[in-house]
């Protein structure tokens, strides 16, 4: 089910609507049954066969978690049969048709003949919506479980309605069971403000989504569909700039949905998205940018690799492997590998000259490093997007060869660009924390908020672009 | 300010989409009526007297109502699709909307040079339609007037039907429940199809096989006491050059096939019917001409 289609807003509808009096029952039981119930129908209105991985991954770290508790000697064993049930789904159904893939072309490489990706069965090549973002989150839960930090959960409705529950289910954010589970223990009743506040959330998520993204995205599609189109130096700039926006849009708008109705249910779900694009530097970056994944990376394999405990070539060597290895997270791609890699370049190019501090000290010297940043961050975009490392490269050189070739200004292309502009505005205005209704009366601010969400609702109503799936599903 | 602020938001959200829904030309939202349209003649499960078969000349060139009007109690249903073929497929479709306990069957199929090709005789969009998953039917069709009051505007569009710069569409369509699509243009361009069809057979002209396959259904409905009739959809001198002359069609040679196989066929007085296009009729002549079909019918066979 996407949040942007019909049947979620009937579903949202009844849900909350029995939320309502489910929310009161003393038996947490009933609440969680519910909860796994109304994720399961809003996950199976896809293909309802998937509904069976989630339960096998889950029901592998519910046990894990169990046996990690009961039995302390052999903790490890646990962890590890629950590490390799969630790697292997992933393996399964994300990786096994790319490995096989370059696995026929190396052994091709040294003339041996192989044909496994043919022989892959169709059923591995589906890809199962949200496997990278449930699978992560159900991984986490085991390895809280065994470093001593979360208590395992005895009852199984309650674990999965942590793991399952459909706000974040599909696409994040990926939330830690420490912080998710204890809130489902007991659905606070909630406030006006916190009801006002979740609204909000949502309309600025779909706001993003549908308005934003959705009418960037034919501009963007349609350069990249044809990548000769032009060589166009300022075009491919146009393009990659729009990309930058639409996927932000729709993955941060995503989240801010995912976290309003959260607070509509009475849960609070950390910030997934701190505008990225005011980043001074790659560091921060990330440290802005799909906060809960960065997170995950950071300390379930960078911090147990050793960080930078184990000196300063270490630190690079280990930040490579997260980098690379949250590239492939993204999709079973060389592009995404490449994009991985090229930001622990950057990362490691700024540790070694600290560029970002050097900048800092000069006038004007800010605005140079987000401006650099962001250079960085669109090239790196260039491979996100692109179908191979060779289109990335080759719309590299249409971008730093400016001033050749023409396009011809479609409908879609003016469009995009009326609604990048509108992009570009909205970060700048958030960038110099222009906020005019501060400046009313206190009465007045309750009726400017209100009259800025109808503005907003106004607009994902009659400007929304054609509806698109979200592009992190397909992660 | 209210203490519950967001059901009054909802309620201003109502009242202002109003004046939205106002701003909006009928074709607009012609997209959305479209699909419904479709859906609802795909998941038709009625069956009736008479059934059309054929592609957007079909569609769009027989009101099954003005058909109808001298003929008591006979059900018509118009189940063209566009850009259509006769593949067996969609021949056996046209056999299933027979209503088969009715002591009066007839098949109408309007046969273009088009819908004799190898590419069209695998009905795409019959396919298509055929193949869209349940749900999003369901919610075409039961929920489509919602999609159509609040049907998003371009932001170009918006800020050109505010400051009235934005003209009337030229294309008007109004969609029916028994299978036509009522087509008009407000300045007609009778030479704007020539401009598909010059390479329209290119690679793909009128199949023997595919003439094959159709004479045998006609033979096969006869043969069952259905009636069978044809006739070559009216289109412009030009259309019809290309059809014979980049198509290799050729309606004396098809017509004496067709009344072989037990069919009756129907000579059409080609420049009698007024088109948009070149190729589809306009909504004035379409009315004229099923009429006249319907009197052309009875005169050979006098049961209708």
């Amino acid at each position: 089910m996407l949040f942007n289609s019909l049947v979620f807003l009937v579903f949202a509808g009844i849900f909350f609507l029995l939320l309502y009096f489910i929310r009161r029952t003393k038996k947490p039981g009933i609440r969680w049954a519910f909860l796994v119930a109304a994720s399961f129908v809003f996950y199976g209105w896809w293909d309802w066969r998937f509904l069976f991985l989630i339960l096998a991954s889950g029901l592998i770290d519910y046990f894990g978690a169990l046996g990690i508790g009961r039995y302390p000697q052999r903790r490890k064993w646990f962890l590890l049969f629950s590490l390799l049930g969630n790697v292997g789904s992933l393996a399964i159904f994300k990786y096994s048709g790319f490995v096989a893939e370059n696995l026929d072309r190396l052994l091709g490489l040294i003339g041996m003949q192989s044909h496994l990706a043919e022989q892959v069965p169709p059923f591995m090549l589906l890809l199962p919506v949200g496997i990278s973002f449930y699978t992560f989150q159900s991984m986490s839960y085991t390895i809280d479980v065994y470093r001593g930090r979360l208590k395992p959960t005895r009852n199984v409705l309650h674990f999965f309605s942590y793991l399952s529950l459909f706000p974040q289910l599909v696409a994040g954010p990926i939330v830690r069971a420490r912080d998710l589970m204890p809130q489902l223990e007991k659905l606070r009743p909630t406030t006006e403000a916190e009801r006002w506040n979740g609204f909000k959330l949502i309309i600025i998520g779909f706001f993003k989504k549908v308005v934003l993204a959705d009418n960037i995205a034919p501009m963007v599609n349609s350069g990249f569909a044809n990548i000769h189109l032009t060589d166009n130096g300022p075009f491919w700039w146009m393009m990659i700039l729009g990309f930058a926006f639409q996927i932000y849009f729709d993955f941060s708008g995503y989240s801010d949905i995912a976290r309003g109705l959260a607070k509509w249910m009475g849960l609070h779900f950390r910030l997934n998205f701190n505008h990225p694009y005011h980043s001074r530097s790659l560091r921060e970056f990330w440290s802005r940018w799909h906060i809960s994944l960065s997170t995950w990376f950071r300390d379930y394999l960078y911090i147990p690799l050793g960080g930078s405990r184990k000196g300063r070539w270490n630190a690079h060597v280990f930040m490579w492997i997260t980098m690379v290895v949250s590239g492939l997270w993204h999709g079973a791609a060389w592009t995404f590998i490449t994009w991985g890699a090229l930001h622990a370049l950057y990362i490691s190019l700024e540790r070694l000259t600290r560029w970002p501090a050097i900048l800092a000290r000069w006038r004007g010297g800010t605005l140079l490093s987000i401006l650099l940043t962001n250079v960085l961050v669109l090239v790196g975009w260039v491979f996100f997007r692109a179908d191979s490392n060779g289109d990335a490269f080759t719309i590299l050189r249409h971008m730093f060869t400016p001033w050749e070739g023409e396009f011809a200004m479609g409908a879609e292309i003016r469009n995009g660009m009326i609604w990048l502009l509108v992009s570009l505005c909205i970060e700048l205005i958030t960038y110099f924390r222009l906020k005019p209704h501060l400046f009313l009366p206190a009465g007045w601010q309750r009726v400017a908020d209100m009259g800025y969400v109808l503005l907003m609702l106004l607009a994902c109503i009659y400007l929304r672009g054609e509806g698109n799936v979200f592009i992190y599903f397909q992660f | 300010m209210p203490k519950e602020r967001i059901p009054y938001l909802f309620l201003l959200t109502l009242l202002l989409s109003v004046p939205f829904y106002f701003l909006r030309d009928e074709m607009d939202t012609e997209t959305i009526r479209k699909n419904r349209y479709w859906a609802i003649k795909t998941r038709n499960t009625q069956t009736y007297d008479i059934v059309f078969g054929g592609d957007s000349r079909t569609f769009r060139g027989i009101s099954p109502a003005h058909f109808a009007a001298g003929l008591e109690g006979r059900r018509v249903y118009n189940y063209a699709y566009w850009a259509n073929g006769f593949g067996t497929d969609y021949l056996e479709g046209v056999e299933s909307k027979i209503d088969t306990t009715s002591p009066f069957q007839m098949i109408i199929l309007g046969i273009t040079p088009h819908s004799l090709t190898e590419k069209t005789a695998r009905s795409p969009h019959y396919h298509f339609e055929i193949s869209r998953a349940r749900k999003s039917t369901v919610q075409t069709v039961f929920l489509s007037w919602l999609e159509e009051y609040f049907a998003p505007y371009g932001i170009i569009e918006l800020s050109e039907k505010l400051t009235g710069r934005s003209g009337p569409h030229n294309k008007r369509i109004i969609y029916h429940d028994d299978g036509w699509v009522e087509t008009w243009w407000i300045k007609p361009d009778t030479m704007n199809a020539a401009k598909s069809y010059k390479n329209l057979f290119e690679g793909d002209p009128v199949s023997d096989a595919v003439i094959a396959d159709l004479m045998e259904y006609v033979e096969r409905w006869t043969g069952r006491g259905i009636y069978v009739v044809g006739f070559r959809p009216p289109a412009s001198y030009t259309i019809r050059q290309y059809e014979e002359l980049r198509g290799g069609f050729s309606e004396p040679a098809l017509t004496k096939r067709f009344r072989e196989a037990g069919g009756v066929w129907l000579d059409v007085p080609p420049e009698d019917y007024r088109t948009y296009d070149g190729s589809h009729l306009e909504h004035h002549a379409a009315m004229q001409f099923s009429s006249d079909l319907a009197r052309m019918i009875r005169e050979k066979i006098p049961e209708l």
